[in-house]
């Protein structure tokens, strides 16, 4: 005998199942507020991987129920470039967090502190992770340590005399034969400009009405009260066509002016060419690094791309702090979501709280090594929505070693609050121990031996502009250069790697400017004119050959279009000024002319009223 | 082995044990919290309703798991829909913007154009999708289940050791 199956329950609700589900709910509920702590914990080592690029890690968080706070322990960033080292790491950060924001999940944090801020700490395990090439994201910093690579610098390999070919500087190449071309279809088009403007000019109407009326004037008699009344009336229209030939005089004068304007341009023009053709020897000279080896490159080779990567690199840090803050559409509207977490709206709400506001917290660390900095400051204003606060993200750091031999002092204030973001970072870094540091490439890598520096800066950003210096000093300090033994044998090399080894005192400043996400950094160091020494005395002979080699082609691909240029600026403007001149010197004959009618005509005038009468005279005058 | 188990089980349900209402309901409810950003205040409902309905609970729970898999391909659409309903409705500021106000409603990141999006686009497919979920069911047993059954692979499968072991150890 079968055992009878159970009919099977239908209806839409499990009603036995009611009081279970809503004992789960209250558990998930339990659970989620049992397991808070370590979700916190496992969202911001999520988060903080995600933008910094290798791991972060949280050594535990502690939720105090009662008094609202909120301790992180032991977090750890993880130095991208170096996995097993940290780029800092925080002993404790404990925030007292407002409890009624909450309830609307809104994270205002009253007061905190971050304590025990080391540099540079050796890590258990690495922290690298595998790297996803994201679309439309920046090189990394490998790539852009690539890109800085020294462009300037370039050692010529072998004999300068064997190397250099003058037969190979191209006449498409060279900006002063373009300049040539440039300013020789400029001249004729504007030579038409000018035989039109001449033309325009019109003047004979108004010397014919002058001459007519000259000799009407001449064969009329002025005698008596008539004579008088006639001369008034000739008089009047004298004057008028005075006017009108001064008018024209004025016009010729100011189209002569304007055309010479022009000649004394083209000429500057033509003058300027003498300076692109140094230009382009210059550069014909440094395609096979002769004669004008860039004393730039070289220093930039001496310090490396690695520091300018970290000037990049400091920088794409503003560019990430931006993409946290709220964005907004042309319409002002919130920006809609490009990620795939969604965008949060806001509305108007009652109280003025944004979704994160870190009013304050104090800051307190040491620096690594011996004779550490102990520093401390404050981090205020730190805001998902700057607007709505009305006050910048400021973080002010300062603290000095024992004895005051080492300082360090940042100030930065970001300020997302108005349309446009502007940072701003000053900062100093004296007494730095410059042993064993790394720097670039020159043949064999370059590293300070010992010595002392400071580093300081300044960068202030508006939008995506970018400027400001980045300062160093090393004083006393000396440098070591590798060089393999066949570099030795390199004249060039040699007397490189002499002047590094007797520097003593290296001053370096890199001008920041341009594009936040393309910055443009011009180096300025001591060594230049150290650089620049060894180079002349090596190489000058070989280059002032090649330099005149280079400067014989070049004069020979550029001036005889070159000289061609003034005879045909002489000659096109000349037709032109001729016409004008000939107007002009009809103009003033037969002003001179008039001039002398009108006052014989005042004469005679006069001379009629006081014969027929006082009367007339005042209406004559008048 | 969970899986293994997981998936027996699936396919006992799905040859049998449970109606196709059943089926497609727990399915559609695990669509629902599969579709929409998995840890929302809205899932508790989800939950509840997968818990107090008579639905297949293990249904859902693979529709979850399959549909968080294949969510990010709704995203862009869901984020869309959420800026649109948040932003382009002007009618509606004034009923986000006392959501907005109102304590712990905040928490169901209703606001966010993503959440709000993919809850409106799951509610807008539930029917749809619970419909060709229990229509789909039904033809499989009618139609497929016999074939597959009759299957040489299945009847190897049926008969391998793996599966003697498993079924000789079920609870």
């Amino acid at each position: 005998m079968t055992p009878a199956t159970a009919p099977r329950k239908t209806g839409l609700i499990r009603w036995e199942a009611v009081v279970p589900g809503f004992i789960a709910l209250a558990a998930t509920v339990l659970l989620t507020v049992f397991f808070l702590d370590w979700a916190i914990e496992f969202a911001i080592e999520r988060a903080g991987t995600a933008a910094n690029g290798a791991k972060v890690d949280v050594g535990d968080v502690v939720i105090g129920w009662r008094s609202g706070s909120l301790s992180i322990r032991r977090l750890q960033i993880t130095d991208k470039a170096k996995p097993m080292t940290n780029i800092f790491e925080v002993e404790s950060m404990t925030f007292q967090i407002a409890v009624k924001p909450l309830l609307w999940r809104k994270f205002i944090i009253e007061k905190g502190e971050i304590k025990g801020i080391r540099t540079g700490t050796p890590r258990m395990w690495s922290g690298a992770i595998p790297q996803k090439p994201i679309p439309g994201e920046k090189p990394k910093e490998g790539a852009k340590q690539e890109a800085a690579k020294p462009a300037g610098f370039n050692l010529p390999a072998g004999d300068v005399k064997e190397k250099f070919d003058p037969s190979k500087i191209k006449v498409e190449d060279l900006a002063s034969y373009k300049k040539v071309q440039d300013e020789k279809a400029r001249i004729t088009a504007a030579a038409d400009q000018w035989e039109k403007s001449a033309d325009a000019v019109k003047v004979d109407a108004q010397v014919d009405a002058a001459k007519a009326l000259i000799d009407r004037i001449k064969g009329t008699s002025y005698s008596g009260a008539e004579g008088a009344k006639k001369a008034a009336a000739d008089l009047k229209e004298a004057q008028k066509v005075q006017a009108d030939l001064k008018k024209a005089s004025d016009e010729v004068n100011k189209t002569k002016n304007s055309i010479n304007a022009e000649v004394a341009n083209a000429k500057a023009a033509i003058g300027s060419i003498d300076a692109l053709k140094q230009q382009d020897i210059d550069a014909s000279l440094a395609k096979f690094g002769i004669g004008s080896l860039s004393t730039e490159g070289l220093t930039r080779a001496v310090i490396g791309p690695v520091w300018f990567g970290r000037i990049e690199t400091g920088l794409e840090w503003f560019r990430r702090i931006r993409s946290f803050m709220p964005k907004k559409d042309k319409k002002g509207k919130p920006a809609q979501a490009s990620t795939r977490a969604g965008r949060d709206i806001p509305f108007k709400f009652r109280y003025s709280w944004p979704t994160f506001h870190l009013k304050k917290a104090g800051i307190s660390g040491v620096t690594s090594g011996t004779n550490p900095i102990e520093y401390g400051g404050s981090l205020k204003d730190v805001t998902s929505d700057p607007v709505m606060v009305g006050r910048p993200i400021v973080l002010d750091i300062s603290g000095s070693s024992k004895g005051g031999a080492r300082s360090v002092s940042v100030k930065a204030v970001l300020d997302y609050t108005r349309e446009t973001a502007r940072e701003e970072v000053r900062f100093r870094y004296s007494g730095m121990d410059l042993a064993g540091t790394a720097l670039g490439n020159v043949g064999g890598p370059v590293s300070i031996r010992d010595g002392r520096g400071t580093v300081s800066g300044n960068v202030e950003t508006s939008g995506e502009s970018v400027s400001g210096t980045v300062d160093f000093t090393g004083q006393p300090m000396s440098l070591k250069h590798e060089m393999a033994k066949d570099q030795a044998k390199q004249k060039l090399m040699a007397a490189i790697h002499d002047s590094l080894g007797g520097i003593k005192k290296m001053q370096v400043s890199i001008k920041v400017s341009g594009k936040l996400a393309s910055p443009a950094l011009k180096v300025k160091s001591s060594m230049d004119s150290v650089f620049k020494d060894a180079m002349n005395t090596v190489m000058k002979k070989e280059s002032d050959a090649a330099r005149a080699k280079a400067t014989e082609r070049v004069n020979g691909l550029v001036d005889g279009e070159k000289g061609k240029l003034g005879p045909l600026l002489g000659g096109k403007s000349a037709g032109a000024l001729s016409k004008l001149g000939v107007k002009a010197g009809s103009l003033s004959s037969i002003q001179g002319q008039l001039d002398k009618v009108i006052a014989d005509l005042k004469t005679k005038g006069a001379s009629s009223v006081l014969k027929s009468g006082g009367g007339l005279l005042k209406g004559f005058k008048k | 082995m969970i899986a293994l188990k997981f998936l027996m089980k699936f396919i006992s349900i799905l040859n049998k044990d449970a109606s196709p209402r059943q089926i497609a309901g727990g399915m559609t409810l695990g669509f629902i919290a599969g579709i929409t950003p998995v840890i929302s205040l809205h899932n508790l409902v989800v939950l509840f309703l997968v818990i107090v309905l008579r639905v297949n609970i293990t249904s859902a729970i693979l529709a979850l798991g399959v549909f968080s898999l294949v969510s990010p391909l709704f995203d862009p659409l869901s984020s869309a829909i959420g800026y649109f309903l948040l932003t382009g409705i002007p009618a509606l500021t004034p009923f986000w913007t006392a959501l907005y106000n109102m304590p712990v409603i905040a928490w169901s990141r209703f606001n966010n154009t993503l959440t709000l999006g993919s809850l409106v686009l799951a509610i807008i497919l539930a029917w749809p999708v619970y419909m060709v979920l229990g229509w789909a069911v039904v033809s499989y047993r009618e139609k497929v289940m016999a074939r597959i059954q009759k299957w040489r692979i299945v009847t190897i499968i049926n008969s391998s050791s793996l599966v003697g072991m498993y079924r000789r150890f079920k609870p």
